[in-house]
């Protein structure tokens, strides 16, 4: 093998890689990128096994030839590396670096029991914005739970359909929802993404810079392809979950008891004073009294004392006083763009729903503490 | 899923483990541990075993690099085994280390409760269908007894159950009301819910996509199978080949089966007969065209779930003129309930009747002739008689009916009506259509036998 490219090309491409490659894995060739090259194109790949990429980039090819290194290393030099061009080749099956002036010989890794990311071609594919996938998986990946003991809450929902496309996600605890209806999509398609993939996912479609991706979905398999021109063809698979997302529109109350709108900097900042004071447990007092115009936060711990705290807001309906975990709060408030949000309760037991005001777009749910 | 001659032979477990042993000899310890790890046998018939893996990845890894190896290694321990399928985990396995991560978010979080909210599509019921909803009447009585028994006593007392009767009949319904109930009083129960089409396309899928075993397994896993309209797969050989094994599999195991078609299973054309002999091997039962009490009842009931209600009289009224179909009795009352909405006043008899007037059985091309010719011959009397001037008893009444009958039932009109029998004049006809008219509200007798023949004259 022997081709020659920019730093710029080949180090971004590098790093995408890099992210994917497997960490603990036991097979070598899987912490390996293996660069295949053919005619005029460069493929490099890289995967752990439930999920994988591969980015063809053009490159001037003068020998073809197939080498796997240890990502690691390869991403680390070609870092620091300060030239511009770039010539690879290999040499008694080891990998030759060579940019001006830096000579690099990578030890390669028999790369024979590197597996193929299978290619189906069958399904023709959706085509959807690269920006509002990012966007809607973005919005909602923090309410997914992390533990895949429960496949389809440890997942990403991603449901398309005519009407646009609908993230969602939830650990039975919070839920957060994204509807993105400026994509028409001409076929429906409910898909469940592991959230490690999905996060995975979420720094490609960062990297590239395409307008839209192409989803190709099989049984048991995602491929999210795209074209852009900062690294070429990039392919992205990922295993799906086969399972059910719950029906979660049915938890979505629809009337609430108590309404308050606040400005999301002093609810967050409410939040942060309360954090001082919860302790461990992360619990704060929420105590909303529309009469008085009250809205207030409170919590304590044994070890570091008390506070209470009120911010201006604007109240209606029933009194209610209810305890949340921090931390379920704070998470959301990335996702809303407007300055100010609206909590509606339904009661003590009832989870609280939080949106921007005037953006139905986004809905999150958080379940109150059971005291 | 359990198969007779699994007791005999060893578990899939032992198998898989046994094989994996012989594997791990024949291979490096690092390829070992990164492509047969997570694997199992998710089962086994005839002789083919299929192979759950963790990945797609590792799926075509595994039929592209050690497929011959598995086979063989198979092969030594069990030699039946012809084939070797492979599919992916239907989720990710679950890594040891996981599940102490974070341990339980906080336990004194409430959670959402979305146990209740997983509407699987998979079982396709749909929940308007329930039994709350179902109208009981002396027509579907027997099918609606039957239901119930196979609630108590699932896959004991009629397996199958075999519901057949015309459409609009409210086979459906009763159906899904069945796995409806299983589904929310029996939560550990797996329910289906699939047309016999949907069943047919599943098949050729499966076949064409060379997966079979997955069909097989997906289809042996439940607890309730309801077969909608299985009429619709007659003369495909091989998809009633298919269903035949899978009632087999299903009844062998205590599962309740329950089937639904336009007619008895015997006379089902373009089944097999050992297909037949089993539909019929349970219980029976038919939805004949509701009767017009029980009609009322229905048009009551569905009016209440609209939360809508007209007068006694009309809703007499469309019972007795939309009959058979309760699916058209249902979309003629959305009509009325729309209509009075829209002109926001109680709706009157003569608004029906226009409404109703292209959902009247239509004229089926049955000529006034016939008609004579059909009542004539109820009546027993010649059908000449019906033209001619005679006044005697036995023919002035058959004569009335018929009249009444081509004017409610065919809307021919009075003058044309009189014309037709032998040139009366047309208030003859209005006088006789009247009468039997009145009589009927009184008679009963008249009334069945008025609908004896309109089923005699429709049944052409």
């Amino acid at each position: 093998m022997k081709i020659g490219t920019t730093k710029e090309r080949l180090l971004n491409a590098i790093l995408l890689a890099e992210r994917i490659v497997g960490k603990k894995e036991s097979l070598p060739v899987l912490s390996c990128i293996l660069i295949e090259a053919n005619d005029r194109e460069v493929t490099l790949s890289a995967t752990n096994l439930e999920a994988g990429v591969d980015i063809r980039l053009p490159a001037e090819v003068e020998e073809s030839g197939v080498v796997a290194v240890s990502a690691h290393v390869l991403a680390q030099t070609i870092r620091s590396i300060s030239g511009d061009k770039i010539q690879l080749k290999t040499e008694d099956s080891n990998l030759l670096i060579e940019s001006r002036g830096t000579k690099t010989l990578i030890k390669a890794v028999p790369h024979n029991e590197f597996p193929a990311l299978s290619t189906s071609v069958e399904t023709k594919g959706i085509v959807v914005s690269r920006e509002n996938l990012l966007r809607g998986i973005q919005s909602v990946s923090y309410a997914a739970s992390p533990s895949m003991i429960r496949p389809e809450l440890g997942s990403i929902f991603i449901s398309l359909s005519t009407s646009g496309m609908i993230t969602a996600a939830t650990d039975s605890f919070r839920l957060a929802e994204k509807v993105l209806s400026n994509t028409a999509i001409k076929e429906d398609q409910d898909i469940l993404i592991p959230l490690k993939h999905a996060l995975e996912l979420t720094h490609v479609l960062e990297t590239i810079d395409s307008e839209t991706v192409t989803l190709q979905l099989d049984e048991s398999q995602i491929a999210v392809l795209s074209d852009g021109i900062k690294i070429g063809h990039v392919r992205y698979v990922s295993r799906v979950v086969d399972g059910q997302f719950p029906n979660y529109k049915e938890i979505i109350p629809k009337s609430f008891t108590t309404e308050a709108t606040v400005l999301k900097n002093d609810f967050a900042e409410m939040l942060r004073k309360a954090r001082i004071f919860s302790g461990n447990d992360q619990h704060v007092g929420l105590h909303i009294y529309p009469n008085r115009k009250i809205f207030s936060a409170t919590a304590q711990s044994n070890d570091v004392g008390e506070m209470s705290d009120s911010v201006d807001a604007a109240l209606t309906g029933d009194d209610i006083d209810i305890n949340f975990h921090i931390g379920y709060l704070n998470d959301c408030f990335t996702s809303i763009q407007s300055d100010s949000i609206i909590l509606g309760f339904s009661g003590p037991a009832r989870p609280v729903v939080i949106r921007g005001v005037s953006d139905a777009n986004f809905t999150y749910l958080v379940m109150p503490l059971n005291r | 899923m359990i198969n007779s001659v699994e007791n005999e032979r060893m578990s899939n477990r032992e198998l898989w483990q046994n094989t994996l042993v012989q594997i791990e000899l024949g291979t490096s310890e690092t390829s070992f541990r990164t492509w047969f790890r997570n694997t199992d046998i998710v089962n086994r018939d005839a002789n083919t075993v299929q192979i759950a893996v963790p990945s797609k990845i590792v799926k075509e890894w595994l039929m592209e690099k050690h497929h011959k190896l598995i086979l063989s290694t198979l092969r030594t321990i069990d030699n039946t085994i012809r084939n070797v399928e492979y599919s992916v985990h239907r989720a990710p396995v679950v890594p040891a280390e996981h599940k102490a991560s974070r341990a339980a978010a906080s336990p004194e979080n409430a959670s959402f409760d979305l146990q209740s909210l997983y509407i699987d599509k998979r079982d396709n019921l749909n929940p308007r269908y329930t039994f709350d909803t179902f109208v009981v009447g002396p027509f579907n009585q027997l099918a609606h007894a039957a239901a119930k028994a196979v609630l108590d006593h699932p896959g004991a007392t009629y397996n199958p159950l075999f519901i057949y009767g015309s459409t609009g009949h409210g086979k459906t319904h009763l159906i899904q009301a069945i796995g409806n109930h299983f589904k929310k009083n029996h939560t550990s129960k797996k329910v289906l819910y699939v047309t016999s089409e949907k069943f047919a396309v599943d098949y050729i899928n499966s076949v064409r996509a060379g997966n079979a075993n997955n069909f097989k397994n997906q289809y042996r896993q439940y607890d309730v199978l309801i077969m909608d309209d299985v009429q619709f797969i007659a003369n495909t050989e091989k998809t009633q080949e298919e269903l035949f094994h899978l009632f087999n599999a299903l009844r062998d195991n205590n599962k309740q089966i329950v089937f639904s078609s336009d007619k008895h299973p015997m006379l089902l054309p373009g089944f097999e007969d050992r297909l037949k002999g089993r539909f019929a091997g349970g219980m029976i039962a038919e939805i004949p065209e509701p009767d017009i009490e029980s009609r009322t009842a229905i048009i009551k009931a569905k009016l209440e779930s609209h939360g809508f209600s007209i007068p006694e009289d009309i809703i007499k009224f469309i019972a007795e003129s939309v009959r058979g179909n309760i699916r058209e009795l249902e979309g003629v009352l959305n009509m009325i309930v729309c209509k009075s909405q829209l002109k926001g006043k109680t709706i009157s008899q003569a608004d029906v009747r226009t409404l109703i007037k292209h959902n009247l059985k239509p004229n089926r091309g049955v000529s006034i002739e016939e008609v004579v010719h059909r009542i004539a011959g109820y009546y027993d009397i010649p059908e000449k008689s019906i033209y001619e001037k005679t006044r005697k008893k036995e023919v002035v009444r058959p004569r009335q009916i018929i009249m009444y009958i081509l004017r409610e039932e065919f809307n021919v009109s009075f003058p044309s009506i009189g014309e037709k029998l032998g040139g009366r004049d047309h208030t003859t006809v209005i006088h006789s259509c009247e009468k039997i008219k009145q009589e009927i509200k009184t008679d009963s007798s008249l009334e069945i036998e008025i609908d004896h023949l309109r089923a005699l004259i429709h049944a052409s």
